[in-house]
């Protein structure tokens, strides 16, 4: 399970996590290579969410460690924490837009802040990445004006302001209906295969974990912990673990019954 | 009825403690933010300040006018049935004067704010909580305080003194009207009489009063909006809350400043 941290952009080990001393998940180690789309699946509730929610740094694991770009987000001072921010796009379930300011000004955001470029350079950069989603039409809206499907895609763009070097994503697809989930994945492997970025994926979609994902991390609540991390095709036949076959052999089952 | 258990009472005391230290480590990150602010005065964000300027400041004008215009004459009238028994009517201008501008006119201003601006503010918070907005800014690499707290912050110090001069001119003015017609103090005498007794120091006293409740009414409501739970239950309790602290935090303070005051003159 552990490989040569030096290539790994992100490593957790020994993480322990969860909430004010109750324990969600254990004993959780793995890494992720430069370049790969690696998701994390599980049941409802079994805490991957919370997993994403420590690995940038919004909640302090309460055991073991997580080196993001070789440092740890919880043991560094705040002007590093905002270096490493630069580097990672996040984008949440609901968008997370913020409402008193145009989609186009919510691209524009993390270059405000974080870049010495002029204003005419910053809102030419906005609406590139707002073409690379599709949303360029709607530059000028308001977040309340626009659909669900429509705020994932405008909150991707401001992630991806910043060329950021590791992307993450909390259900990316929940909420979307088939068709446009089905885009959004093609979207995320356009910009991985583009910029050769990092992805973390958290997802209930078995659709998006085999059409994109290199690899595949299962958590089982049931036992606290990882119950198998590889290629999803792979795993779907060779698991040890009997949770992982039936979890991802799900689709197969469904038809054969 | 259930009986209030000790447990319970340890339990409320524990909570109350935790939320006193969030409140003073949240002051001391807005303190930072201030002083950031100084140092780099173009990075404010001020497109939002002139927004939450015309929010509390100019939208509260006549709701505050209408108010102190009210109490203004509520004051005078009170004041002339019992100065009437002694033939004092006139003393009914420094009642009027002093009370108004050294007490209830920062003070009315104060909880109108509270009202329309604490709970708003943490109704605003609250609801980027749920939206996970506040999340986004933090992972972002955006100060919370310098992006969310400091245009409100700014916008209400320079809010409230103004609407609290308003106010004060608005109860001088009905404290007159009920001082001519019930009193028949002519308006000339009441003028003369006004402008007599009161001078610079007492008006700002006054309006250094409404600065002060203005970072205590803006501080509560963006701390209970960052307290605020992720569901519509938990923003309207921030919202309320901070109506309810931002109210006690105004009268609390006017009362330690009255007594420090009284023990200074
Ligand atoms: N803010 C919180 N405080 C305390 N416990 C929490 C909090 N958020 C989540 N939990 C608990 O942590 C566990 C994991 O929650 P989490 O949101 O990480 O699940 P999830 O795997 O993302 O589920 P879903 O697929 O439904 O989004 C749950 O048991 C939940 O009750
Ligand atoms: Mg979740």
């Amino acid at each position: 399970m552990r490989q040569d941290s030096s290539k790994s952009v992100l490593s957790l080990r020994d993480l322990t996590i969860g909430y004010d001393g109750r324990i969600v998940m254990e004993n959780i180690n793995f890494d992720v290579k430069k370049g790969e789309i690696i998701s994390i699946l599980g049941q409802s509730g079994c805490g991957k969410s919370t997993l994403l929610k420590n690995i940038i740094g919004l909640y302090e694991p309460l055991k073991g460690s997580i080196e993001i770009l070789g440092r740890n987000l919880n043991e560094c001072s705040e002007a590093r924490r905002r270096v490493m921010m630069k580097k990672m796009g996040i984008t949440y379930q609901s968008g997370a837009l913020l409402g008193s300011l145009t989609i186009a000004e919510n691209v524009a955001l993390p270059l405000e802040e974080h870049t010495r470029k002029s204003a005419g350079e910053i809102q030419k950069i906005a609406t590139e990445k707002l073409t690379l989603v599709g949303m360029e039409k709607f530059a000028d809206y308001m977040p309340s004006e626009i659909s669900g499907g429509m705020k994932k895609r405008a909150g991707l763009a401001r992630a991806l302001a910043l060329d950021p070097e590791l992307l993450f994503f909390d259900e990316p697809s929940a909420g979307l209906d088939p068709i446009s989930s089905a885009e959004f994945d093609t979207l995320i492997k356009n910009i991985r295969n583009k910029s050769n970025a990092t992805v973390v994926l958290v997802t209930h979609e078995l659709d998006s974990i085999f059409s994109i994902s290199d690899r595949v991390v299962v958590l089982d609540k049931t036992i606290k912990t990882i119950a198998d991390i590889g290629n999803p095709y792979d795993l779907r036949i060779n698991s040890k673990s009997e949770f992982v076959r039936r979890l991802l052999g799900r689709n197969n089952l469904k038809r054969q019954e | 009825m259930r009986m209030l258990k000790f447990a319970d009472i340890e339990k409320w005391h524990k909570t109350q403690h935790r939320e006193s230290y969030n409140f003073i480590v949240f002051c001391g990150d807005v303190t930072l933010a201030v002083i950031d602010a100084i140092r780099h005065p173009f990075r404010i964000r001020g497109r939002e300040t002139l927004y939450y300027l015309e929010q509390c400041g100019v939208c509260s004008v006549p709701i505050v006018l209408l108010i102190c215009f009210l109490l203004g004459m509520i004051l005078a009238f009170q004041g002339a049935l019992q100065l009437s028994k002694f033939g004092t009517e006139i003393f009914i201008v420094d009642l009027v004067s002093f009370s108004v501008l050294k007490e209830l006119g920062p003070f009315m201003v104060a909880i109108i704010a509270t009202g329309r601006a604490g709970s708003a503010f943490a109704a605003e918070i609250g609801t980027m909580i749920a939206d996970e907005e506040v999340n986004a800014l933090s992972t972002m690499g955006i100060s919370i305080p310098r992006f969310l707290v400091i245009p409100k912050l700014i916008a209400m110090m320079i809010a409230l003194p103004i609407l609290s001069a308003f106010g004060d001119i608005a109860a001088l003015l009905g404290g007159m009207l009920v001082g001519n017609v019930m009193a028949d103090i002519p308006l000339g005498a009441y003028y003369a009489r006004t402008v007599n007794i009161l001078d610079a120091q007492t008006f700002l006293f006054g309006i250094g009063k409404s600065v002060i409740f203005a970072i205590l009414i803006s501080l509560i409501g963006c701390h209970k909006g960052l307290q605020s739970t992720m569901d519509a239950q938990g923003v309207g309790r921030s919202a309320t809350n901070a109506v309810v602290s931002g109210i006690l935090a105004v009268v609390v303070c006017d009362a330690l400043i009255a007594v420090i005051d009284s023990l200074g003159g």
